[in-house]
C-alpha cells in the first residue's frame, strides 16, 4: 500500500485547551478517508493542520515523502499543493464559475479556462454555468463548483470539511454522489470530515472516528461498524444493545441466548453488543427464541425501533431492534427474539459505565 | 404588507415632504432657465467654468486617491494586523468625523497662510475625509469570511497576490462607495475652501451671489454643481446597490484572519500616531494655541467675550433644536412609508428624500433666497426659513436612521403583540416604540449636530443680528482673527465632539456613520 498522507503522534492545543493528542494515520494514494466526529471532537483543527491554515504544537505530517509539518515547523498552505473545499464551499463571490475553477491555475490556463470544461463534467454540472455568477447557484452547485475548483491544480490531496452540512437531506445525498464519483474518476487522494455517520460509511474507504482530540479507531467501514474498539465507538455509530455474558470458545452466552462472537479470542465475563438491525421477532415459539414483549414502538417510516422486555429471567432488561415498518408488532405482544449474524462483546473490565445499561 | 395601501394622511406628509426637498432643485432649474439660452452660453462659456471645473475636479481626483489610499491603508492595519493598541486607535481614526471641516481648515489656515492653494486644500479634505473611506472598508475587511482567503492560499497564492486577487476585489464595493462620498463631500464643501481661499464651485457661487449679480449666474454655476452632484450620488448608489457581495456562506462565523506585522510594527505605530497628530492634533492644538493668545493679535471685529460665545453657542443649539424637531417630523411619515410600504410611489418619495444629499447647502439656501425675494418677502431671512433650509439639508440623514430604526419594529412582533391581546395603542406604547425610540432619538441627534456645525446655510439664510458659532468663527477668521475665532471654535468643536462621543457611546460607530449608509 503506497501511502499518499502519514500523520504521526500530532498534537495542538489552543490555549490551555487541548484539541488534538497523539493523533497518527496513514491514507493511502488514491482513496477517500473519512474523519467522523462530533462537533468539538477536532476534526476541523485536524484538516486545518493537514492544510497548513495552522501549525502543530507536536507531531509530524508527510504527504508523499515530502515532510509538510514537523512540530511547530511547516510549509505554508500556498505551497503544499493541497486542495481544501471549506464547509460552505467559499466561492469567490466576486468571479464567476469559470474563474472560480481556474483561480489556481497559472495566468496563461486562467485566461484558456484551461479544464473548465473537463471539470465541469466531471462534477456533473451544465457547461453553460461557466459564465454564471458564483453567487446565483445553489448550495449543492456551489459545493460542486469548489470542489472542481480545489482539483483543477491537480493537488495531490483535496481537503473535504463537513462540505454538505449546509445542504438539505435531497441534494446531500445527490451532491455526495457526484461529488464522490468525481474524486473517484479523479484519482484524488482525500479526507473528508463530517459528523455524518452515512455519509462517513460511504463515502470513505477506510473511517476515522475522532472522539476527544484522539483517535479512537480507524478502519474499513464495515469492519467499524461490526467490530468496533470500544463500546464507546460501537454507541457512536449507531444504535446498541448492551447484555451482560459469559465468553468462551468464540461464544457468548447473554440474555439474547448463545452468539457467536466476531472476535473469537475473548474469554470471561463481556459486554455483549447486538445492533438492532440483528434481531429478529417471530409472533410464535421459536427453539432457539427468547420471550419478550412488547413495550413500545416507535414508527420512523421505513422502519421502526421497538422495544421489548424480556420475559424469562432479568425482567428488567430492555432490549431494542430495529424493524421493517410493514409488520410491526402493537405494545402488549408476546413475541420471541433472536439474533442473526456475529456479535461484538467488549471484556466487562473495559467498561464500567456500561454495566447498568 | 405590500398589500396594504398607505393612507391618504400619510401620503400627503410625505409628498410635502419630499416636496420641500425638491423646492431648492426647482428654484435653481427655473432660475437657471430664465437666464435664456443665450445668457447661459455667454456665462457659461468662460474661462471662469473651466478654470472652476478644473480646480474642482482635480481635487477630487487627488482626494479620492490620497483618502482611498489612507483609508484602506488604516483599515487593514487595524482590522487584519497584529497592530498594538487596535481599540485605541480604531476610536482616534473616527474622531476626525466629528470635528467639521471648516474648524479643521480654521486650524490649518492659522498654522501658516501658505496652505492657501491647491495642496493646502488636498491636505485639509484628506484629514478631514479618509474616515469615509475608512469606515466602510473596515467593516468589508471585518466581515470578510476567513474561509476565501484560506481557500486562495490552499490554491497556491501568496499574501501580496491575496490582497490583489481576493481582498481588494472584496473591498471594490466599500471602497468605491466611500470615495464617491468623499467625491461628494469635496463638490458640496463652502467654509473649509473659503478660509482656504480655494476657488471651487462652492466658492464661486457664494462669490457670484454677495457681489451682487442676477440670479442668472449663480443659478447657472449651481446647475453644473448640481449635475456633478447628481452624478456622483447616482454612482454612487449604483455601487452599492449592483455590486454587494453577500456572504455566500451562512454558518458560524469565525474571526477575519489578521497578519503578523512582525518588524513593521513600531514603522506602522509611527505613521499612524503621525496620521492623528495631523488629523486631530492640529486642529485641537492650534484651537487651544489661539485661545492663549490675546485678542489685540488679531483684528476681531467683535471681542470674544465669555458672553458673547456663550449666546452664540445658545443660538447654535436652539437652531440645532428647531432643526432636529422639524426634520425629524419631515422625516418620519417617509421612514413609515419606506419601512412598512412598497410600490412605484414609495420609492420616487424615498428617492426624491435622498436626493437632498445631492444639494449643496449654497444652492439651497441661494434657491431659497431667490425664491423669498422674489415670492414669499415677510419670510426672507427670518428663523422659520433658516429651519426650513436645515430641514431639507438634513432629511437624507434623518431618513436612513429613522427607516432603519423602524424596520427594528417589525410587523411581526407587532403582530405578537396584538395576539396576546394588546391593543393598537398599547402595541404602539409597549412594543413599536421601545422598538424605534433609540434610532429616532440618534436620528435626532444625529441632525442637532449637523445644524450646529453647519455654516453655509446659516451665513447665507441667518436674520441679520443673528450670530451663531459657526457665523462668528466665519467672520473672525475672513479678517484673520484667529484669535478672536478661537474660543467660538474650540465651543463648536467641543459640543460636536462631544455630542458624536454621547451618540457612539450609546449606540455604536455605526450611528455617527449614519450618512455613509443610506439603506
Amino acid at each position: 500500500m503506497t501511502h499518499g498522507l502519514d500523520i504521526s503522534g500530532l498534537a495542538k492545543s489552543f490555549g490551555s485547551t487541548p484539541v488534538l493528542r497523539d493523533v497518527s494515520f496513514a491514507v493511502p494514494a488514491g482513496s477517500l478517508t473519512a474523519i467522523l466526529g462530533a462537533s468539538g471532537s477536532g476534526k476541523t483543527t485536524l484538516l486545518r493542520l493537514i492544510a497548513g491554515f495552522e501549525a502543530p504544537d507536536m507531531g509530524v505530517i508527510r504527504l508523499l515523502g515530502t515532510t509538510l509539518a514537523d512540530g511547530a515547523r511547516i510549509i505554508p498552505p500556498e505551497r503544499r499543493a493541497i486542495g481544501y473545499v471549506a464547509q460552505e464551499g467559499a466561492l469567490f463571490p466576486h468571479l464567476n464559475v469559470a474563474d472560480n475553477i481556474t483561480f489556481g491555475l497559472p495566468r496563461a490556463e486562467r485566461r484558456t479556462r484551461h479544464r473548465v470544461a473537463e471539470l465541469l463534467t466531471l462534477l456533473d454540472l451544465p457547461l453553460s454555468f461557466a459564465d454564471r455568477p458564483a453567487q446565483e447557484l445553489s448550495g449543492g452547485q456551489q459545493q460542486r463548483v469548489a470542489l472542481a475548483r480545489a482539483l483543477a491544480p491537480s493537488p495531490k490531496l483535496v481537503l473535504l470539511d463537513e462540505p454538505f452540512s449546509a445542504l438539505d437531506a435531497g441534494l446531500r445525498a445527490e451532491t455526495r454522489q457526484a461529488v464522490a464519483a468525481a474524486l473517484r474518476a479523479a484519482g484524488a487522494t482525500a479526507i473528508l470530515v463530517t459528523h455524518d455517520q452515512e455519509e462517513a460509511f460511504s463515502m470513505g474507504a477506510q473511517v476515522g472516528v475522532l472522539q476527544a482530540g484522539g483517535l479512537a479507531q480507524m478502519s474499513p467501514p464495515e469492519r467499524l461498524y461490526r467490530q468496533p474498539a470500544s463500546a464507546v465507538v460501537a454507541n457512536f455509530l449507531g444504535e446498541t444493545v448492551f447484555l451482560p455474558g459469559i465468553a468462551a470458545a468464540g461464544r457468548a452466552d447473554c440474555a439474547l441466548g448463545t452468539l457467536t462472537l466476531v472476535d473469537q479470542g475473548l474469554q470471561g465475563a463481556v459486554q455483549v453488543m447486538v445492533r438492532p438491525e440483528q434481531i429478529r421477532v417471530f409472533r410464535e415459539a421459536r427453539d432457539a427464541g427468547v420471550a419478550a414483549r412488547v413495550r413500545e414502538v416507535a414508527f420512523f417510516g421505513h422502519d421502526a425501533l421497538v422495544r421489548f422486555a424480556l420475559r424469562d429471567g432479568d425482567q428488567d432488561r430492555n432490549v431494542t431492534a430495529r424493524l421493517f415498518s410493514h409488520s410491526l408488532p402493537e405494545p402488549g405482544d408476546d413475541v420471541w427474539l433472536n439474533v442473526e449474524g456475529d456479535v461484538a462483546a467488549f471484556a466487562t473490565s473495559v467498561t464500567p459505565a456500561l454495566r447498568g445499561r | 404588507m405590500a398589500a396594504r395601501r398607505p393612507s391618504g394622511g400619510l401620503l400627503t406628509a410625505c409628498c410635502i415632504a419630499a416636496g420641500l426637498v425638491l423646492l431648492p432643485l426647482g428654484v435653481t432649474v427655473w432660475n437657471a432657465a430664465d437666464a435664456g439660452g443665450q445668457v447661459a452660453a455667454a456665462l457659461l462659456w468662460r474661462p471662469l467654468t473651466g478654470f472652476l471645473l478644473f480646480n474642482t475636479l482635480r481635487l477630487i481626483a487627488c482626494a479620492v486617491i490620497s483618502t482611498g489610499l489612507i483609508g484602506t491603508g488604516l483599515a487593514w492595519a487595524v482590522e487584519r494586523t497584529d497592530l498594538k493598541g487596535k481599540r485605541g486607535w480604531s476610536v482616534l481614526a473616527v474622531v476626525p468625523l466629528a470635528i467639521p471641516p471648516f474648524i479643521t481648515s480654521y486650524a490649518w489656515v492659522s498654522l501658516s497662510p501658505g496652505l492657501e492653494n491647491f495642496w493646502g486644500a488636498l491636505l485639509v479634505v484628506t484629514v478631514a475625509y479618509y474616515p469615509l473611506v475608512y469606515l466602510p472598508v473596515a467593516a468589508a475587511l471585518r466581515e470578510m469570511d476567513p474561509a476565501l482567503e484560506e481557500t486562495a492560499r490552499s490554491l497556491g497564492l501568496d499574501r501580496a497576490n491575496m490582497f490583489f486577487r481576493i481582498i481588494l476585489p472584496q473591498l471594490r464595493p466599500a471602497l468605491l462607495g466611500g470615495v464617491l462620498l468623499v467625491a461628494l463631500d469635496v463638490l458640496v464643501e463652502f467654509g473649509a475652501f473659503a478660509l482656504l481661499r480655494y476657488r471651487t464651485f462652492t466658492t464661486a457661487i457664494y462669490g457670484a451671489f454677495r457681489a451682487g449679480f442676477s440670479g442668472a449666474e449663480p443659478a447657472l454655476l449651481s446647475m453644473i454643481l448640481l449635475l456633478l452632484c447628481i452624478a456622483c450620488l447616482t454612482a454612487e448608489f449604483f455601487v452599492r446597490g449592483g455590486a454587494r457581495y453577500g456572504r455566500l456562506a451562512r454558518g458560524a462565523r469565525r474571526r477575519a484572519a489578521s497578519y503578523p506585522l512582525g518588524r513593521w510594527q513600531w514603522p506602522a505605530q509611527a505613521a499612524l500616531f503621525t496620521w492623528a497628530a495631523l488629523t486631530i492634533g492640529v486642529p485641537v492644538g492650534m484651537i487651544l494655541y489661539w485661545l492663549g493668545q490675546p485678542g489685540d493679535v488679531a483684528t476681531a471685529p467683535v471681542a470674544a467675550t465669555f458672553g458673547a460665545v456663550v449666546s452664540a453657542a445658545w443660538t447654535s443649539v436652539s437652531l440645532g433644536a428647531a432643526g432636529a424637531a422639524v426634520t425629524m417630523v419631515l422625516a418620519l411619515p417617509l421612514g413609515v412609508l419606506a419601512a412598512r410600504y412598497q410600490g412605484w410611489l414609495v420609492t420616487a418619495l424615498e428617492r426624491a428624500a435622498y436626493l437632498a444629499q445631492s444639494i449643496p447647502g449654497i444652492v439651497v439656501a441661494l434657491a431659497l433666497v431667490s425664491l423669498t425675494v422674489h415670492a414669499l418677502r415677510p419670510l426672507y431671512e427670518s428663523t422659520p426659513l433658516l429651519v426650513a433650509a436645515y430641514s431639507v439639508l438634513f432629511l437624507p440623514l434623518a431618513l436612513v436612521s429613522v427607516r432603519a430604526a423602524l424596520t427594528q419594529a417589525q410587523p411581526a412582533l407587532e403582530e405578537a403583540g396584538k395576539s396576546l391581546g394588546l391593543g393598537r395603542m398599547a402595541v404602539l406604547l409597549r412594543v413599536s416604540l421601545p422598538l424605534a425610540a433609540p434610532g429616532l432619538g440618534a436620528a435626532a441627534a444625529l441632525v442637532f449636530i449637523s445644524v450646529t456645525t453647519e455654516l453655509t446655510a446659516t451665513l447665507l439664510l441667518a436674520p441679520i443680528g443673528t450670530q451663531t458659532l459657526a457665523t462668528q468663527i466665519w467672520a473672525d477668521t475672513s479678517t484673520l482673527a484667529f484669535a478672536g475665532a478661537a474660543p467660538y471654535a474650540a465651543a463648536m468643536a467641543a459640543m460636536s465632539m462631544a455630542a458624536s462621543w454621547l451618540l457612539a457611546g450609546k449606540f455604536g460607530a455605526a450611528s455617527v456613520f449614519a450618512p455613509v449608509r443610506p439603506a
